[in-house]
């Protein structure tokens, strides 16, 4: 009997149409959950999963996990390069207690990890995280809902330790939360680059947004946040610098309601704003910090006004281009 | 087939029946319902799902959520809880309204969010009634909702597609990505009634459309505060598109929105201390009266559009953009 080997090409083949290879449990490059699968299962199309765990174990590097129909899918620690996708067949949920986080980013450093349509909310009992992001090259968060968490209390969570990281959120409520709803933040000498779009951050008992390294941290952190809302936190939008520089740029968004509307904490932060308000805080906008004052600045086209702090302070002006 | 509404007062008479009555199904933190395969004789889980909003939100514990697993109409609720009702593209998730009720009635505690996403609330006539009426908690969040056609007698407090009451602190209104259209009194109202009270609101891409008032903020009825931003919305074919009534305590930001076809684009009265509106890069065109105020103070960044109105466009008094 001839031995075939088969080409790289025609083992491809089978990967792309979910079929699994000989052994009954290989990975796939396409897997699914339904809330009427079982985690005994193999995760294909005809016999999907459970739970996003177990959907993310039976998943190859590169690969998806579809999710068919409306249902509670757990917490999930993701290790490789994955997008879990929920593109409308109803509310594809992890509920969070006991301390717990909702989904743990905690991949190689060349993953490109992707959060579609989901819906994250505490539920007390302990309380715990949404989204903590620990190591990967790239989170993209779009579609999705963070709320509720207690206890620790953070909505997103993005605070690598070494390298290069991105964070992209869109289209994303992120509400109710008992500490920071966003924080962008670094350990050590890793450097973060973040992008928020049509994000929406609403009732948080900490900073809307925050933007700050952990204690110690070298690395720089940019944010840039457009077309975004951040009402009813403590702070809306706050850059804050231990050592490492840390930079926000607030473009076309709207703090509203905050105790503090926009906040540069520390020399090294930097806040700069160009048709964005900032209404009805009590202080509209603080560059005050303990190792000096940071940097607010204008493009001298925002609205602000009908703060606590009326008449508001006019912020330094830089030129548009 | 008219579904009538429940008043609040037989919800609550109901919602302290449920527990007693039914003491062997405990409470679950994600209760699912489904037009299809869903019975109020089940424990709301999965593979069981309820029928009705109601009954699920009764076997859901605090901060749980509520799941639509397909299309259907799901019945009023009252909710008296931290809790979120989600549709997250399933089909329809309904509540028709009738008999002077109320679709989506908020009871909660002072600490409590009540989130509501994906629902369509529509008054079917026969006696009228009100959409979401938000009596007490900490926020509500309204997103992706359409809540339309609620009529009845405006003077018994009927017509309105959401109704924001706030009786005591203060609590907070966020509506986004939602239609409120057609309804026979206001869209989207907030009250801060007694003294000491706050209601802040914000709306991000809200279309309020052919109602009596769009979006009417009102502190006369008592002392209280409104602070209301509005970004990205339109109120068009309204008698009045955005209203604001009462005091200095009145305030409302309007961004980068539209008032179009409107009787009025933008109606600021203050009976006592001048109620303030701030309006940047929005439009206001197409309405009888673009701009009225009376007793109250409206103001321009200078980079709004206020153009082909009947009453000819005169210009407001600018503040300066920082």
């Amino acid at each position: 009997m001839t031995k075939i080997t088969p080409s790289l090409i025609l083992a491809a083949i089978p990967l792309m149409l979910g079929f699994q290879a000989a052994p009954a449990h290989a990975q796939i490059a396409r897997t699914y959950v339904s809330s009427f699968g079982s985690d005994a299962n193999n995760c294909d199309r005809p016999t999907p999963c459970r739970t996003f765990q177990r959907a993310h174990n039976q998943t190859l590097a590169n690969g998806e996990i579809t999710v068919l129909d409306p249902g509670g899918y757990g917490a999930v620690t993701i290790t490789k390069n994955i997008s879990i996708i929920n593109d409308g067949v109803g509310e594809a949920g992890a509920l969070v207690s006991g301390g717990g986080t909702g989904i743990t980013v905690s991949a190689p450093a060349d993953a490109a990890v992707s959060l579609r349509g989901l819906t994250i909310k505490g539920i007390g009992w302990g309380g715990g995280n949404g989204i903590v992001f620990i190591s990967g090259k790239s989170l993209s968060i779009e579609n999705c809902v963070v709320r509720n968490l207690t206890d620790l209390g953070f909505g997103i969570l993005f605070q690598p330790s070494s390298g290069a990281s991105s964070l992209l959120v869109s289209n994303t409520l992120v509400a109710d939360n008992s500490n920071n709803g966003i924080w962008v933040s670094a350990f050590g000498s890793a450097t973060v680059k973040a992008a928020l779009d049509g994000v929406e951050v609403y009732n948080n008992s900490g900073h809307g947004v925050l933007a700050a390294g952990q204690s110690g941290s070298t690395g720089t952190i940019d944010v840039t946040v457009s077309d975004s809302v951040s009402a009813g936190n403590v702070a809306g939008f706050t850059a804050l610098s231990s050592n490492g520089a840390t930079s926000l740029m607030l473009a076309d968004s709207v703090a509203a309601n905050n105790l503090i509307g926009v906040w540069a904490f520390n020399s090294g932060a930097t806040v700069r704003m160009g048709e964005s308000t900032i209404t009805g805080n009590t202080a509209s906008w603080l560059n005050v910090g303990g190792s000096g004052a940071g940097t607010v600045s204008s493009y001298g086209d925002n609205n602000i006004d009908g703060n606590g702090d009326a008449p508001e302070p006019v912020p330094p002006k830089i030129p548009t281009k | 087939m008219i579904r009538h509404a429940p008043s609040p007062l037989i919800v609550a008479v109901l919602l302290a029946l449920a527990f007693p009555s039914d003491p062997a199904q405990a409470q679950l933190a994600r209760t699912y319902v489904s037009s299809v395969i869903g019975s109020d004789a089940n424990n709301c889980d999965r593979l069981t799902p309820c029928r009705t909003f109601q009954r699920a939100h009764d076997t859901t514990l605090p901060s749980g959520e509520i799941t639509v697993l397909d299309p259907g109409g799901y019945g009023a609720v009252a909710i008296t809880k931290n809790i979120s009702i989600i549709n997250d593209g399933v089909g329809e998730a309904g509540v028709l309204v009738s008999g002077g009720g109320i679709g989506i009635l908020i009871n909660a505690g002072a600490a409590d969010a009540v989130s509501l996403r994906g629902l369509t609330i529509k008054g079917i006539g026969y006696g009228g009634g009100n959409g979401i009426y938000f009596n007490s908690g900490k926020s509500l969040s309204v997103e992706h909702c359409a809540i339309r056609n609620l009529t009845g007698d405006a003077a018994n407090g009927l017509g309105y597609g959401i109704k924001f009451l706030v009786w005591g602190g203060s609590s907070s209104l966020t509506v986004s990505n939602t239609l409120v259209a057609d309804n026979g009194f206001i869209g989207i109202a907030a009250y801060p009634l007694g003294s000491g009270t706050t209601a802040q609101v914000l709306l991000n891409h809200v279309a309020l459309s052919n109602n009596d008032y769009g979006l009417k903020l009102d502190t006369t009825p008592g002392t209280g505060t409104i602070k209301a931003t509005v970004k990205d919305s339109v109120a068009a074919g309204n008698n009045r598109g955005f209203h604001v009534e009462g005091s200095a305590t009145a305030s409302l930001m309007l961004i980068h929105s539209v008032a179009t076809n409107n009787g009025y684009g933008v109606y600021a009265t203050g009976p006592d201390t001048p109620p303030v509106v701030r309006i940047g890069r929005s439009t206001l065109t197409g309405n009888a009266i673009g701009w009225y105020v009376f007793g109250a103070v409206l103001r321009s960044y200078g980079d709004n559009r206020i153009d082909g109105n009947g009453d000819g466009g005169m210009p407001p008094l600018t503040i300066v953009k920082k």
